[in-house]
């Protein structure tokens, strides 16, 4: 399904506020989504998908303001992104969560670390922002103009991120 | 380790998400939604009305002269306030039917 597609379904969504022509476009991205909240929860099944639900209904009720500027799935990703930030805040209460602290909330071990152990250790040792930046860009294919739109960071900052992450990466990989 | 093996080892890493009914439980939980209100159509369907009203552009230039010439100092003035204050009574109402505040940081 292309971007075209996507923005048929968008339109018959908003213009004509069929309901069902949502469901293409969850079953399109549900699979990045989820992925992209189980590795940044470090394998919490449970946890991402509720996140990953929570993204899909912002998205379906903020649809009419998608102006179809960057692509749907930065658009998505960008949901995702401030769900998941938004979620680490409630968690800790209205003070500022240092990403020291955030790290070591999702340092935590579950039935699924076992599955992919080693991708969550090696993601474990970045700070949270640059794990986001490595996964978007490395996991899920963006580009760093597209991942520092999801991040809503300079494109400077966004690959400053990216060469941290990656030499700690480097380190423990090799 | 370069940016290709990086770019492998993420690849060799990348999890497939089977659906398992996630797409049925999203769509579940989403509220129905109405269609937006065909504005386009209405005010296109005026145009065309008004077109085959007036036959043509010279008939309509003349019967709005002809309007105006006849019409009180303030006919215009009112008009175009009048028309704008429906246009936004009308912008401010399809606005309100999706109004949902979402907190993203840094906004």
């Amino acid at each position: 399904m292309s971007n075209t597609d996507d923005l048929k379904w968008i339109m018959q969504v908003t213009l004509l506020g069929n309901k069902e022509a949502f469901n293409p476009l969850v079953r399109k991205y549900q699979s990045p989504i989820r992925r992209f909240f189980l590795n940044l929860t470090m394998g919490d099944a449970s946890l991402s998908d509720d996140l990953s639900q929570e993204t899909f209904i912002k998205a379906y009720l903020q649809l009419s303001s998608f102006q179809g500027l960057s692509g749907f799935s930065t658009w998505l990703f960008r949901i995702a992104y401030n769900v998941f930030y938004d979620y680490i805040r409630t968690q800790k209460g209205k003070e500022e969560a240092p990403l020291e602290e955030v790290d070591r909330i999702y340092h935590t071990e579950n039935e699924y670390s076992a599955e992919n152990a080693d991708l969550y250790a090696a993601l474990a040792k970045l700070r949270m922002e640059e794990r986001t930046a490595i996964l978007l860009c490395y996991m899920e294919g963006m580009s760093h103009s597209e991942a520092s739109k999801v991040m809503r960071c300079p494109l400077g900052t966004l690959k400053s991120y990216i060469s941290a992450g990656k030499t700690k990466l480097a380190t423990l990989l090799q | 380790m370069n940016d290709q093996q990086l770019q492998h080892w993420f690849m060799t890493h990348k999890q497939e998400m089977p659906d398992h009914d996630f797409s049925k439980k999203v769509m579940h939980q989403l509220p129905d939604r109405k269609a937006a209100p065909p504005l386009v159509w209405i005010f296109a369907s005026i145009g065309t009305l008004l077109f085959f009203v007036f036959v043509n552009l010279r008939q309509l230039i003349e019967q709005l002269s002809l309007w105006l010439e006849r019409a009180p100092w303030w006919t215009l003035p009112v008009t175009s306030t009048a028309l704008v204050i429906i246009f936004l009574i009308g912008f401010c109402f399809h606005e309100r039917k999706d109004d949902v505040t979402i907190y993203f940081k840094g906004i």
